[in-house]
């Protein structure tokens, strides 16, 4: 009755994800500074899109310009059809391809691992767009407004306050933290499950991690998903 | 350094990014200093606290403030905590209360101070404390000072419907709506001190019908109870009309009151389950998505996740359309249904359990409460009571009784099965399940009986598990699998469902999940069907008499409403014909009898119909019955837009919608952050309500005094002016023998407060810390002199918390804790009391399995030719839709649109693909366009639309001229499909009509036939 040929092919292209070694993610650690991640538990996202909607009202991102998005779609199961809800934005990455090519140096990492922009110096060029292999970076067609992008929220993350997107997790499936607090509940979920990272043969190491993904994931094809597209 | 023009996402549609692929990543190495976060987090909000990393502790940022209120994104009242800018006094952020359930599902205690609750929610304890409002909640941050919101008086200036306005001042509005005269230069309309006339028949000949007050209608919002209640209290108590119609009888009440006959007689409430998730191993959810859609995203969105992940928790979500809801990597999964075919799939689940007695026989045969006690279970059920099965008894369709038989005691009796003998069924710890034999009563008669679980057994097997395959689209193996699965699983099994499955026999689905859930014994049962344990209604409490009127009117004293919800037994139709020697049935029109719903919808069908009169009056108060209720023909439409059938109309309401858009006045009223609030939570186990007060100043226009225009200013003034009982000075009696006035919002809602606040059992003390952070502090001042000492304390603890959270054990034993035991209905012996208005047949004491029909009896496939109309249709609700969320800035953002979803085999076949722009054409006639969506997340043969679309003439979507300036509709707001409009009438009745449910009257709109067109 279902013809499996016509489904979207986000599950399943024979690529399958890399785990990240748990090591991998906490070696180098230095207790002296922070190392802020998030973790995404995509079996606990119900797709209620409330972290999208808190991090655009809190961040006043211009209509269109999400730095988070929930990537829905239908994939095969044993007998019909589930769903994969994952949610994507930039993943503040430890060798960031998106820093070096600003003309004008107004884009960088800070000492607790947020890649930011300074709104005081970007020309918004939109170039470090055009250099993000994850799309994270949410450009202006009309080169008029900065680009705008995930930085953990930085007013509250350096206030001690929970980013909006994880404060507003409906399904808990978002934890943020410090991967150089070991008591933390994100080095903890962390080490207690198989985490993966979308496109880790990039050596972008970025530090949005996933749990419950499915090994088969095309990450490719998830990042280029049309979030807008699954009203249901 | 050059600009360049960027085109990395021109020409790459919304919703999709450009993916950099010759990107490579080298070692990265610091070389700069941080700059400021002022300069990074330029557009953001500055964060509400400060958390000190070294000490700890936790300072509100200057010029801030926090406040309490509850949501109104949906009906699901959620609590919430709102970030307000104290210079602005604009909201900058809206979020979840951490005291209520239905944000959090595991709330913080209610005696934990405000500054460290909120303190609980930083840092790595804010992961577990969080407290959320779902997206369109937290959207609805912008709706205070929505561009398009009504905030001045308006009067029409052009045709009804026109889009024509003029500002008007508060006084104006208030006369001419009160005195009538000529308002448009049509000529003379009467006002309101004209229309109610308690000395004439509503529809003379007819006194049923009551008075002539009865020409106002009135629709109305059916949550916030503080505000409703104080509107019911006007239209009904006060004026004394009937015509007051709201949602439910449109928005799938027939299933809620057909899954109350499992457990109790009709009249008797409306029940709402879902699982108890904590404990739950299995669940079915039919036609609903938690989490998406129906009971608080937050709490049972966040309980499915726990259960997804930690419980081993499987279920299955039989849905024609694929929602989110069965997540792959989880045990969920989705069952595909042909809408409209609920009912046949339970029967097909019912009779697969009695076929291989996969029923819980020790708890069914249970018969009275003593031996439910003996047996540790909270329930017990009347399976093994006797019913007369003889057509040609008098009591045919009744339990057989002790009376019957020369029992002393008349209780219904069983056959005891350790004797075979009929015993009283108050006296055994058990009674034979199935029964289906000829007893000889006390005079020596034979009568033939059969116990309830028999003939609900006999029901179920009548017809073959082929039959219930063929009509669900679901093959026979799938419903054995989920048979087994829902019954193996025991008392932690559930079935549940929400309002998308509202077919003509929606009312049969719900009784059939009740019976069902009563079959594996898991209604109450840790990890079964859990219910709400309901909330303290301010309008009952003892403080202040809110809910009646010296010297006015009770319900039962104004007749019945225009829709009929009454017994056409007691109507002049029917003993007119009987006097005439006429046969009684058909009635002319459906009666609502089983349970009186308030059908908005329906009551303007007779409007239209003028019979049994049209209305002269309407006043619509935060209600769109002409968007939300499905066929609604272009006719009845008319009928409110022509002058002469309805003389008057008044919208009160903060947006424009579809239905207001229609009348000759609107008066703003307060947006959901502006009010005060104290309702009960949809899905939460906690008794309890989420509560609070305006956190901003409201942005309505003020009246000649000073105070802002709101729905209650405006009755308050109608009623002063034309002496209307109720109101005014010394209006309304307290407890302690005072009698205080009722002149303003804040006179009310001081007493409703009050009222609920002091039912409450545990409140907390607030201290002063807890006033200021709570933004009780401010809350207050409106209220506090018009309470006793006592009374201001309470509101003032409740205020401070944002409403009333009871803490209780979640279980008592094997159950939840605090549901009064009860006997469970196999067989509800009270419904067989009513007679169906059409077939002149008394309804069945069990559900029966009859597919879709029409009101006169034929099957919808009589009327509807699956050649013209081969698809069945279906509409859901989208996780970011709600009535007002539409208006939302961040909603038509993240939700631009909806589609017609169809299955890709479907659109092969029908010579349709992905994109195309098609229409929607239902058998009346009506259609809607839209655009077209295929994959495999859709059953075969069907199509599924989301409502909340489609608003071209509301919501700011609407083009509008006010006062001579032309505003056009913003084009973001109107986008998609609205399939109400379009979905078919009942051709079997006669005028204009709705498509009902075949019981209970309400509104049916699943399943039914539809033809999809290409048109590009
Ligand atoms: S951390 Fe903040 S900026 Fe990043 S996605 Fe979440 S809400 Fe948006
Ligand atoms: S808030 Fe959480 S549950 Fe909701 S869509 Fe975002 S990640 Fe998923
Ligand atoms: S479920 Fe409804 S009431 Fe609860 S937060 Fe969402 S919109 Fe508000």
């Amino acid at each position: 009755m279902i013809n499996r040929r016509t489904m979207l092919k986000a599950l399943g292209s024979g690529i399958t994800l890399t785990l990240i070694p748990t090591a991998k993610i906490l070696a180098s650690n230095n207790p002296d500074v922070k190392n802020l991640a998030m973790v995404i538990d995509v079996r606990r996202c119900t797709g209620c899109l409330s972290c999208s909607v808190a991090c655009a009202i809190e961040n006043g991102t211009p209509r269109g310009m999400t730095r988070n998005q929930v990537r829905q779609f239908s994939t095969p199961q044993k007998d019909s059809y589930g769903t994969m809800a994952i949610p994507t934005q930039c993943g503040n990455c430890k060798n960031p391809t998106c820093i070096e090519p600003c003309p004008v140096d107004a884009t960088d990492k800070n000492k607790s691992g947020v890649v930011y922009i300074n709104y005081d110096t970007c020309i918004a060029c939109q170039i470090c767009v055009e250099h993000c292999p994850y799309g994270a970076r949410a450009g202006d067609a009309n080169a008029q407004l900065p680009p705008e992008k995930c930085d953990f929220c930085i007013a509250r993350s350096s206030h001690g306050l929970l980013p909006a997107c994880v404060e507003s997790c409906a399904g808990h499936s978002r934890i943020f933290g410090d991967l150089n607090k070991p008591d933390s509940q994100i080095v903890q979920t962390i080490k207690n499950n198989r985490v993966y990272t979308m496109l880790e043969s990039k050596g972008t190491g970025p530090k949005i991690y996933y749990i419950g993904l499915p090994e088969t994931t095309d990450d490719n094809k998830v990042l280029t998903l049309n979030y807008l597209n699954w009203q249901r | 350094m050059n600009r360049r023009k960027f085109f990395t996402n021109i020409g790459v549609a919304a919703g999709t990014v450009a993916v950099a692929t010759t990107a490579k990543a080298t070692n990265y190495v610091k070389s700069k200093e941080d700059p400021p976060i002022s300069s990074v987090a330029k557009n953001s909000l500055v964060p509400e606290f400060i958390v000190d990393e070294k000490t700890g502790d936790m300072s509100q940022t200057p010029g801030q403030r926090m406040a309490f209120q509850r949501c109104f994104g949906c009906f699901d009242n959620c609590g919430l905590r709102i970030r307000v800018d104290d210079k602005t006094d604009k909201i900058l952020r809206v979020n979840g209360n951490p005291y209520c359930e239905n944000n959090s599902g595991d709330p913080l205690p209610l005696d934990m101070p405000v500054k460290e609750a909120f303190k609980s929610l930083t840092g790595d304890p804010g992961h577990k404390n969080r407290a959320t409002t779902c997206g369109r909640g937290t959207a609805a941050t912008d709706s205070v000072d929505d561009e398009r919101r009504i905030t001045q008086v308006l009067k029409r200036a052009g045709k009804r419907g026109e889009g024509k306005w003029q500002t008007i001042s508060y006084e104006q509005a208030l006369k001419e709506i009160v005195e009538g005269g000529d308002l448009f230069g049509e000529g003379k309309v009467a006002g309101l001190r004209e229309i109610r006339r308690l000395d004439k028949e509503a529809a003379p000949g007819q006194p049923e019908f009551g008075s002539a007050a009865n020409h106002l209608f009135a629709t109305y919002l059916s949550d916030n109870a503080p505000r409703t209640d104080f509107f019911a209290r006007f239209m009904i108590n006060s004026w004394g009309t009937q015509n007051i119609g709201r949602k439910s009888a449109y928005c799938g009440a027939q299933q809620r009151l057909g899954l109350a006959l499992a457990a109790v007689d009709p009249l008797q409430g409306a029940w709402h389950a879902h699982p108890d998730w904590k404990e739950a191993k299995y669940a079915i959810f039919l036609g609903t998505s938690p989490g998406n859609s129906g009971n608080s995203l937050n709490s049972l969105g966040r309980q499915l996740a726990d259960a997804r992940v930690d419980n081993g928790f499987k279920y299955v979500s039989v849905d024609p359309l694929l929602r989110t809801t069965p997540s792959a990597n989880t045990g969920g999964e989705w069952v595909p249904i042909k809408p409209g075919r609920d009912t046949p799939f339970l029967f097909a689940l019912m009779r697969l359990m009695f076929d291989n007695n996969w029923i819980n026989t020790s708890h069914l045969a249970t018969p009275n409460a003593s031996a439910a006690k003996a047996k540790g279970e909270l329930h017990h059920t009347n399976a093994s009571h006797l019913v007369i099965t003889d057509p040609d008894h008098p009591q045919n369709g009744k339990f057989l009784r002790g009376s019957n038989v020369g029992l002393t005691a008349d209780h219904p009796v069983v056959i005891d099965p350790k004797t075979g003998q009929i015993t009283d069924a108050e006296t055994v710890q058990d009674g034979e399940l199935f029964v289906d034999r000829v007893v000889t009563d006390s005079n020596g008669k034979s009568i033939q009986v059969k116990s309830a679980l028999a003939i609900l057994r006999a029901e179920a097997q009548r017809n073959s598990l082929a039959t219930y395959a063929e009509a669900t689209g679901i093959s026979e193996k799938k419903l054995k699998q989920i048979a087994r699965d829902f019954s193996h699983h025991g008392r932690k099994s559930s079935v549940v469902l929400s309002t998308a499955s509202s077919s003509a026999d929606g009312f049969i689905t719900g009784w059939l999940t009740g019976l069902l859930n009563t079959l594996v014994g898991s209604h109450h049962a840790r990890g079964g069907a859990a219910y709400w344990l309901g909330f303290q209604n301010g309008s009952r409490g003892d403080r202040y008499v809110l809910n009646a009127i010296d010297g006015g009117f009770k319900k039962s004293d104004i007749g019945i409403s225009a829709s009929r919800e009454g017994k056409y037994e007691n109507s002049t139709e029917y003993k007119t014909k009987l006097a005439n020697n006429q046969p009684p049935y058909p009635a002319k029109h459906p009666w609502m009898q089983i349970a009186p719903a308030h059908h908005a919808g329906e009551m303007l069908v007779s409007h239209a119909n003028n019979d049994p009169y049209s209305f002269r009056a309407f006043f619509c108060w935060r209600n769109n019955v002409t968007y939300g209720n499905s066929g609604l023909s272009p006719a009845v439409i008319n009928s409110m837009k022509d002058p002469k059938q309805l003389g008057l109309s008044v919208g009160i309401d903060c947006h424009l919608n579809e239905t207001t858009n229609l009348c000759d006045y609107i008066i703003p009223d307060l947006s959901a952050h502006e009010e005060y609030a104290a309702d009960r939570m949809w899905g939460s186990e906690m008794r309890g309500f989420s509560a609070g007060a305006p956190v901003v100043t409201p942005r309505t226009v003020k009246d000649k005094y000073g105070r802002h225009v709101c729905m209650e200013r405006f009755l308050i003034d109608i009623a002063l002016m034309m002496e209307l009982p109720g109101f005014g000075k010394n209006a309304i009696k307290a407890k302690d023998g005072r009698q205080v006035d009722l002149l303003t919002l804040e006179d009310w809602s001081a007493y409703y407060l009050a009222n609920a606040a002091m039912m409450c059992n545990n409140l907390p003390q607030a201290s002063k810390e807890d006033m200021i952070w709570s933004g009780a502090e401010r809350a207050m001042v409106p209220l506090k002199d018009k309470l006793t000492p006592e009374e201001r304390t309470a509101v003032a603890a409740v205020l401070s918390r944002g409403g009333y959270y009871e803490a209780q054990p979640r279980y008592d034993g094997d159950f939840l804790n605090g549901h009064p035991g009860r006997c469970l209905r196999i067989y509800n012996e009270a419904v067989t009391s009513f007679v169906h208005a059409y077939s002149g047949k008394a309804y069945p004491g069990i559900p029966a399995y009859q597919p879709n029909h029409f009101w006169n009896g034929d099957r919808w496939e009589q009327h509807w030719s699956k050649n013209e109309f081969p698809l069945l249709f279906s509409s859901y609700k989208s996780t970011l839709r709600s009535p007002y969320s539409v208006a939302f800035k961040r909603t038509a953002e993240f939700s631009p649109t909806n589609y017609v979803y169809m299955n890709t085999n479907t659109a092969k076949e029908l010579g349709l693909a992905s994109g195309n722009k098609v229409r929607i054409t239902s058998p009346s006639g009506q259609s809607a366009d839209g655009e077209l969506q295929t994959d495999e997340g859709v059953v075969e043969g069907a199509i599924a639309v989301s409502t909340g679309f489609g608003h071209t003439r509301g919501f700011g979507g609407d083009d509008r001229t006010i006062d001579g300036k032309f505003i056009k509709g913003i084009k973001e707001r109107a986008t998609g499909t609205s399939v109400n409009p379009m979905l078919p009438t009942d051709p079997t009745r006669s005028g204009e009509s709705l498509l009902l449910d075949y019981w209970t009257g309400c509104t049916a709109r699943h399943g039914v036939s539809v033809k999809v067109t290409k048109l590009s």
